[in-house]
């Protein structure tokens, strides 16, 4: 009864936030920001993170209300981009839409191009209503839990984010994700720490006695390396089929509806484990929708199903993501990271207390997801054609023009040069490390949470004077605990099959040794 | 003299054992961090004291995985004279090495070049070396691009600009 009561009251709230959010600032912000965010989003290499890292800047100025409908508007805009060049060149706009061209791109090859971007958009649509559905009504909840967590168990939390990233995002190897995630643990333990506010690794430097900000780390991480990486390569494309009728006919969606609701839930849960992202959950929703599906053998010859699972689930990630990110401070994709780095510069703290530090915060995010969820159809529905046309213009042309974006970006936060060395600092370290296949995302959930595994762990240690046994009677900490120990064992055993099979594959490349 | 080993694995050494040495800096410098209060519990140094030794571990992990695939002969191959010769004169590494020192001398201009003339050089150069488009498309696109950055972000948001 008490948690209907709740679930009623935080529905009238998004709806109070949904009208207070009714004016032409706000709609004008959020019809712009969805409008870039798409653009973005619909060049290959430009990803959701990049486009948020590009336009974070515009945000500097604003009024937390309005910068928040702004980037939300662009991350929801940039993650429903990426389908229109994954469709129409078969090159996914944002990797996110990587599982997009599977059953896109045999579409508008069939001459259903058009067809194949409606039925994206309007699964895009379903699945960020969808998960900002569920994320109204579980954040609620979460919250409860989380104002159990003690010290330990936000150490533990903070553990669990960096080994679940890792191991998600690195694939078939988890040693480099969780290599990469405490890399990202070492980089903030640069600066003051919270305790006896001593400076730690900052080498005489001034500028780094307050740690390494956030948002040009970010920036360099995935702006940068990203920059360098496509402009390294030399893929041509072009625009074979037409793009055609847009609408696609309603009435065959009905059959589709258990898949789309299968793949909104795929990616809720995706996006609610820590730094686990959007194409994760789009492939995951892909290939479960393959298995299940009685037109499971139609996916990748062009199947309307295949589409729907992949872009309803990838945006189905951007409510989810929400979830730990408001309730326990915890990204859930890289994107998100990027927005929560946002509202720290604008006084939010998102966390377990922010529904008694900022108590409308919640609906408000949730009424302007649901605002720029219709922006992003109206502007994808609407312009469609112009956003293929965009695919014509040369990436040699685009990117080298992103880079003075990048470097205002990581200026203007703090408005000092440093940062921008900074930013080009983890910009080459975001390069090499993905040159060597090791996932970034980790990286960024480490930088993060750095600060609060590390004090947590201290004041825990203090409060059971050193004892660890007594840490290890709570409850939640043991189930967290469980959680750790389960992922290191399910990734070592994996890691090692993975070489196995690699070494049964190849059998060894012979290579003459003086 | 012939040895099986397999493709990655000569990186996957390398990179365990730079971090291998990367752990045992980073327990030095936790190690010479002050403790407060004559306990290490709450003291700084004790969570890098904990990184450093999780690098080192994972460090030596990757390395006996590494090591297992004949990562010691692809390293040294990679490593030996040819093969770095090679490397370095691939077009792949090349283009990636020369975008990445325009952006390292468009930063360095920063301080001491007005924005709107160092993004506007740093445009032009990396137009012309990408060969983007025509000489006087590249002149106007690079004026014009760097104009309207500097005017969008300082005049019209009022964002700091470098």
């Amino acid at each position: 009864m008490e948690i209907l009561h709740l679930l009623a009251d935080e529905a009238v709230q998004v709806g109070t936030s949904l009208l207070g959010s009714l004016n032409p600032t706000i709609l004008g912000l959020i019809f712009g920001g969805s409008l870039l965010g798409l653009l973005v989003g619909s060049i290959p290499g430009l990803t959701a993170t990049m486009a948020l890292a590009l336009l974070i800047n515009l945000s500097y100025g604003m009024p937390l209300e309005n910068a928040v409908a702004f980037l939300l508007a662009v991350y929801i805009g940039a993650v429903s981009g990426g389908l229109n060049a994954a469709i129409m060149i078969n090159i996914p706009g944002t990797p996110s839409a990587a599982a997009t061209c599977l059953d896109g791109f045999p579409l508008a090859k069939q001459g259903k191009g058009g067809l194949a971007i409606g039925t994206g958009l309007i699964a895009s649509f379903v699945g960020t209503f969808f998960s900002i559905m569920v994320m109204v009504f579980l954040s609620p909840l979460v919250y409860k839990i989380a104002l159990r967590f003690g010290h330990w168990e936000l150490f533990l939390l903070a553990l669990f984010g960096i080994m679940i990233c890792g191991t998600l995002s690195a694939g078939k190897d988890p040693l480099k994700g969780w290599i990469v995630g405490f890399l990202g643990f070492a980089a903030a333990m640069v600066g003051m720490e919270q305790i006896f506010a001593y400076p730690r690794l900052t080498f005489d430097f001034l500028q780094l006695k307050g740690g390494i900000p956030l948002i040009p780390a970010l920036i360099g991480v995935f702006g940068v390396s990203e920059f360098l990486a496509v402009l390294q390569e030399n893929v041509a494309y072009k625009i074979d089929g037409r793009v055609g009728k847009v609408i696609p006919p309603m009435k065959e969606f009905i059959p589709l509806i258990p898949s789309a609701v299968r793949s909104g839930i795929i990616g809720v849960v995706i996006g609610a484990i820590p730094g686990a992202g959007e194409d994760i959950g789009s492939w995951l929703s892909y290939d479960v929708g393959k298995r299940r599906s009685k037109q499971g053998h139609k996916f990748g010859t062009g199947s309307y199903e295949g589409l729907i699972c992949s872009e309803v689930a990838n945006n189905a990630v951007i409510g989810g993501a929400m979830i730990p990110l408001l309730t326990l401070a915890v990204p859930g994709s890289p994107p998100s990271a990027m927005f929560l780095a946002a509202v720290w510069l604008h006084g939010v703290r998102p966390g377990p207390m922010l529904n008694f530090e900022n108590p409308g915060f919640l609906p408000l995010v949730a009424a302007l997801l649901i605002l720029g969820s219709f922006a992003m159809l109206f502007w994808g529905l609407t312009l469609a054609k112009p956003m293929v046309a965009i695919l014509k213009i040369k990436r040699e042309i685009l990117l080298p023009i992103i880079m003075p974006l990048t470097v205002i970006g990581a200026y203007a936060g703090g408005v000092r040069i440093f940062d921008v060395y900074l930013m080009l600092a983890f910009g080459v370290l975001g390069y090499v490390l993905r040159q060597m296949d090791y996932p970034l995302a980790p990286l960024v959930l480490g930088l993060i949470l750095g600060p609060l595994a590390d004090t947590s762990f201290r004041r825990a240690l203090q409060q059971s004077r050193g004892a660890i046994m007594p840490l290890l009677e709570r409850p939640i900490g043991l189930l967290l605990l469980l959680c750790i120990a389960w992922l290191i064992w399910t990734g070592v055993k994996r890691a090692r099959q993975y070489y196995a099979e690699q070494a049964a594959l190849a059998d060894g490349e012979e290579l003459s040794v003086e | 003299m012939t040895r099986k080993v397999y493709k990655g694995s000569g990186a996957d050494f390398i990179s365990a054992v730079c971090l291998v040495l990367f752990g045992a800096a980073f327990t030095i410098a936790a190690l010479r961090m002050r403790v407060f209060n004559n306990s290490l519990l709450v003291s700084p140094g004790l969570f890098p004291l904990i990184l450093g030794g999780v690098f080192i571990l994972l460090g030596l992990l990757l390395l006996r995985s590494a090591a297992k695939r004949g990562g010691w002969y692809e390293a040294s191959h990679v490593l030996g004279r040819e093969h770095l010769h090679t490397f370095f004169t691939s077009p792949r590494v090349r283009k990636g090495t020369i975008l990445l020192l325009m952006i390292v001398a468009y930063v360095a201009t920063l301080g001491y070049v007005p924005f709107v003339w160092s993004t506007a050089g740093y445009l032009l150069v990396t137009f012309l070396y990408l060969k983007a488009m025509k000489l006087h498309w590249i002149l106007l696109v690079s004026f014009l691009a760097a104009y309207a950055i500097t005017f969008a972000f300082r005049d019209l948001f009022r964002i700091p600009m470098p």
